[in-house]
């Protein structure tokens, strides 16, 4: 033969080696192998070394095929599969209480989850179903305000829309939409109120609301056109309208300034619960237009604008271009404009500085990490209890060990068994959400339904199982595995206390998390009681109010002068928009010493005499508005906030002029809220003008609302015959501004509870495991003499000190992220020792009573029982 | 009975040629220098298990060499199943010819 180079640098490369090595079959590897170095050594003489290389890499990959691959995954027959499937069944039937802990504990965190994730799935789901979702955005304007500040609006100037469609190519039409009002709609006997908007003429082809009837196309080529919702119709038309006619071209009456004939042009299919833009009807923009000219103006802003983009236009460099139009006919005052997607309007509405800071996403997170959170505790009980019981395994493991069952085998196999825990948890979790729902719903103002018919929903709940199961079982199927025959065997495998660092450390993980999650609703809870108990600056409560509307607008003062006769009726006034939200503001205020390059946006009350009296707000200096002066009208009342940015110490007197009018201030009110807990009270002028729209205020005695209530109602049946006299309170208003943030406290509260529960039901299993184990210990110890307490303390001091472990890790963590959520508040809770002290002591607590009451039933235990046998 | 495809009948008669010696390097080089046309060692494995399987070849595993690195080699040897079938195969086709006329294409 011919000269062979030394054997080292003769080697084929090992890398492909070790390739064939793995995959080819044993019984081939040898005849394999030996032939391709052979082949190799033959490819270096001729070829040289470089080739031979690629070739044998090449050759190793060619043989890479069935019949010469090893069994990667040794074929577990069908037997095999039964006998895991019978040991598990056997097992779970064997320690019932184990298994029912395990169900128990699994079922209430999927059933949780699977609840949250529905939530979550339909949070996510607003506004999808319009076709040209991607290409709507609505549009926005960030005003830069004196002292630096950003505000995020997405009222915007009429004359924007047509400046928008006619010179900029990528947009194909923008469609004002006004902001939700509550109309009369009156057919033949029916009168009631039903909320709608004014919008543009695409307005229904451009977002998908299909129609049943009529054509969304010219739907407004009539300015008096009126467009309803299926269920609208249903109400006036009766329900089987469709088959009743035609009701297109029928004319129905609509309250605005006084009752008005409009022909109805279409019916819509309802809107969609998870659409973020919902009404019962529209009417056509122009028709506003053409008798509210203030419109017209740069300077107004009382529309809101949704545009279509041509499809593939990308919004940045459209944004870059529209950013200045306001501005270069507004010069004064700085307002960028810009286009926010649509589909984001639900999710992320908070703007802070101009840029989006949030919104509902951060619930829609927070409930996500929940439940995670509770599959992650559910899962450690079921870890921490299969784990605590392996002894009673281990003959099982060591017999299967020894009769030739790998560890993959084994892994297998209590992987396979958590996972049958997990299905069977999986079943009942879904019983237990079909039979939740409506209250969950109920609760969360909701209409979430699992929707069967849809593979995503399989997929998510087989997968959700799946997740579950390998979670659970693959710390168990380790550590069963794991153990070393010859101990099992012989019995030495007794895990100590039964407590091994991992255990330790599962327990500790459960209680942070649920001292975690404590600690947040609490502190949530408390903000919401702060806010809703929150002294105001005015008294909401007894304060009933209705739309100033038909003849009571103009016979208002007679209005009032009756129901002011009746005792029970305090105080009564007419008010642009309740309290709770001010949302008129002006940059016209002009006072002696502005500076008048400066943009300061103030709030503006419109309101009838008695307003400040009504309410009861608090004057500090001056007087108010009232009848005794005349031209009072251009007076103005302002709050603290705007004495101090005026910058005057004693602002009454001075001269203010608002929209043209001189006059002087003539009064000082405490600040009182009247926006969001979230912002900070702004400065805001009370100015005297009877509005034309706007709500009446009346103060009804206390104890007598029902009597005062009623005598108004005859009173306004009686004078404003053909609108329906619908009222509400003040106090039930504001509590419901922060209607989410109550839904999001309570569910937290349940989601807590539900956490605790199954942490505690962990904590009880191994507490009840490690009294089994020790019973006989115990039992000595009694019969030497140690009392119930010394055993107590004996049998719960571990899982304290975990616990208390827990509560110091959590803390910290909490603390952090409780602040993150309060620091949206301006007005909010201080964070002080209390919550963290009450949350602990109450985890502690339950924890303690957890332990305790297993290892009580243990110290009682007559000894005689566990040491008779022996 | 199996048929034989051409490859394998080479391969077959290959492993007579080279009895005691048939192994897949052996037998790969052996068709190249006899058909001229390249067959890769996993394409030459691949007949030889499949006629083994056939039941025309046995094998057994001997002759280890130091470039082979230690490894031994299956050496195959034909059957008496194999031989018959080849014969037979070769018999049938010598009948074909001899009934063929002699043809010229000139």
């Amino acid at each position: 033969m011919t000269h062979h180079q030394s054997p080292e640098k003769n080697f084929p490369p090992k890398l492909a080696d070790h390739i064939l090595q793995w995959y080819c079959h044993p019984d081939l590897l040898e005849e394999i192998q030996g032939d391709l170095y052979e082949h190799y050594h033959k490819n270096v003489e001729q070829l040289g070394p470089q080739r031979a290389k690629l070739i044998y890499y090449w050759l190793v990959l060619r043989f890479f095929k069935p019949s010469n691959i090893k069994n990667l995954y040794p074929k577990i027959t069908f037997i095999m599969w039964q006998n895991y499937f019978k040991t598990a069944i056997r097992n779970m039937v064997k320690q019932k209480g184990f298994t029912l802990m395990n169900v128990v504990g699994l079922t209430i965190g999927l059933a949780t989850a699977i609840l949250i994730f529905l939530w979550v799935q339909d949070e996510l789901s607003y506004d999808r179903f319009h076709e040209n979702g991607s290409e709507l955005f609505v549009v926005h304007r960030n005003m830069y305000l004196e002292g630096g500040q950003i505000v995020t609006t997405s009222a915007i100037p009429k004359p924007l829309e047509a400046e928008l469609e006619n010179d900029y190519p990528e947009i194909e039409s923008a469609d004002m939409i006004s902001w939700e009002e509550n109309f009369v709609i009156a057919h033949e006997q029916a009168s009631f109120r039903a909320n709608g908007h004014y919008v543009g003429e695409s307005y229904f082809t451009n977002l998908t609301h299909p129609f049943i009837v009529g054509n969304p196309q010219t739907a407004f080529k009539d300015k008096n056109s009126i467009v309803l919702s299926d269920q609208l119709a249903k109400r006036l038309f009766g329900e089987n309208w469709r088959y009743e006619g035609n009701v297109l071209g029928k004319v129905v009456k609509v309250g605005i300034n006084g009752f008005r004939d409009m022909t109805v042009s279409g019916v819509f299919e309802d809107m969609p619960v998870n659409s973020s833009l919902r009404f019962e009807f529209a009417l056509a923009d122009q028709l506003y237009f053409q008798e509210n000219s203030w419109v017209e103006s740069w300077s107004n802003n009382g529309f809101r604008m949704i545009v279509k983009t041509r499809p593939g236009t990308d919004p940045a460099p459209l944004n870059a271009k529209i950013k200045n139009i306001i501005n270069s006919h507004v010069p004064e005052e700085r307002a960028d404009v810009f286009l926010y997607p649509y589909l984001d309007r639900h999710l992320y509405s908070e703007f802070e500085n101009g840029v989006v800071a949030g919104g509902r996403i951060e619930y829609v997170r927070i409930f996500f990490f929940v439940a995670i959170f509770i599959l992650i505790i559910a899962s450690i009980n079921y870890m921490s209890l299969a784990t605590a019981r392996s002894s009673s395994r281990a003959k099982e493991v060591g017999i299967r060990k020894t009769i030739g069952a790998r560890k993959s085998d084994l892994i297998r196999q209590f992987i396979g068994e958590s996972t049958i825990t997990a299905a069977l948890s999986m079943i009942l979790a879904i019983v237990i959400v079909l039979l939740l729902l409506p209250y969950f719903n109920n609760l969360t103002d909701k209409a979430l339904k699992i929707e069967w018919g849809q593979p995503m929903i399989w997929g998510g709940l087989v997968g959700l199982l799946l997740i579950v199961g390998l979670i659970s079982g693959i710390y168990p199927a380790f550590f069963l595995s794991g153990s070393p025959i010859n101990k099992v065997i012989k019995g030495a495998l007794k895990s100590g206390s039964g407590f091994s660092n991992v255990r330790r450390g599962l327990v500790v993980l459960q209680f942070v998390l649920s001292t975690f999650l404590i600690i947040g609703t609490y502190t949530c809870y408390r903000q919401i009681q702060y806010i809703k108990n929150k002294n105001l600056g005015y008294n909401k409560e007894n304060v009933v109010y209705f739309p100033l509307e038909g003849t009571m607008i103009d016979k208002f003062d007679t209005f009032k002068e009756r129901a002011l006769k009746e005792d029970n009726i305090l105080n009564m006034t007419v008010g642009f928009n309740p309290p709770t939200s001010i949302s008129r503001s002006t940059g016209g205020v002009i006072w002696d010493g502005r500076d008048p390059n400066s943009d300061i946006e103030m709030s503006v009350a419109i309101a009838d005499y008695d307003y400040v009296e009504t309410l009861k707000m608090e004057l500090l200096a001056g007087r108010l508005h009232s009848k005794d002066y005349k031209l009072d009208s251009a007076n103005l009342v302002i709050n603290e906030t705007a004495a101090e940015i005026m910058g005057m110490e004693n602002p009454i007197g001075e001269n203010v002029s608002m929209w043209g009018r001189d006059g002087k201030i003539i009064g000082l009110v405490k600040d009182f809220h009247f926006s969001s807990m979230y912002n900070p009270i702004e400065p805001l002028v009370i100015r005297l003008d009877k509005p034309s729209v706007g709500y009446v205020f009346a103060r009804i005695a206390g104890g007598e609302t029902q009597e005062g209530l009623t005598y108004l109602e005859s009173l306004a049946e009686e004078m404003n015959p053909e609108f329906p006299f619908t009222y509400n309170f003040l106090d039930d208003t504001y509590q419901a501004t922060y209607r989410s943030e109550t839904i999001v406290a309570s569910l937290a509260g349940y989601f807590t509870l539900i956490a605790i529960c199954i942490s505690c039901l962990g904590l009880f299993g191994l507490a009840l495991f490690s009294a089994e184990r020790r019973h006989k210990e115990i039992s000595i110890r009694k019969v030497l003499g140690a009392s119930v307490s010394s055993i107590i303390l004996l049998l719960s001091r571990e899982f304290l000190i975990l616990v208390m472990v827990a509560i110091l890790i959590a803390i910290p963590i909490a603390w952090y992220g409780v602040n993150i959520w309060l620091s949206d508040f301006t007005y909010r809770i201080s964070l002080g020792m209390g919550i963290f002290m009450v949350s602990a002591l109450l985890i502690f607590g339950v924890a303690m009573v957890t332990v305790c009451a297993e290892a009580f039933r243990a110290a009682l235990t007559n000894p005689v029982e566990a040491l008779k046998s022996e | 009975m199996f048929n034989i495809g051409t490859l394998e009948e080479t391969v077959l008669l290959l492993v007579i040629i080279h009895q005691g010696n048939a192994y897949g390097v052996s037998i790969a080089e052996a068709y190249m220098e006899h058909t001229g046309k390249k067959i890769s060692i996993p394409a030459i494995h691949t007949v030889l298990k499949r006629l083994e399987k056939k039941g025309f070849l046995k094998s057994s595993m001997s002759g280890a060499t130091a470039e082979r690195g230690g490894r031994r080699k299956r050496l195959f040897e034909i059957t008496q199943i194999g031989y018959k079938a080849l014969q037979k195969l070769q018999d049938s086709r010598a009948k074909l010819w001899s009934q063929a006329p002699k043809l010229s294409f000139n």
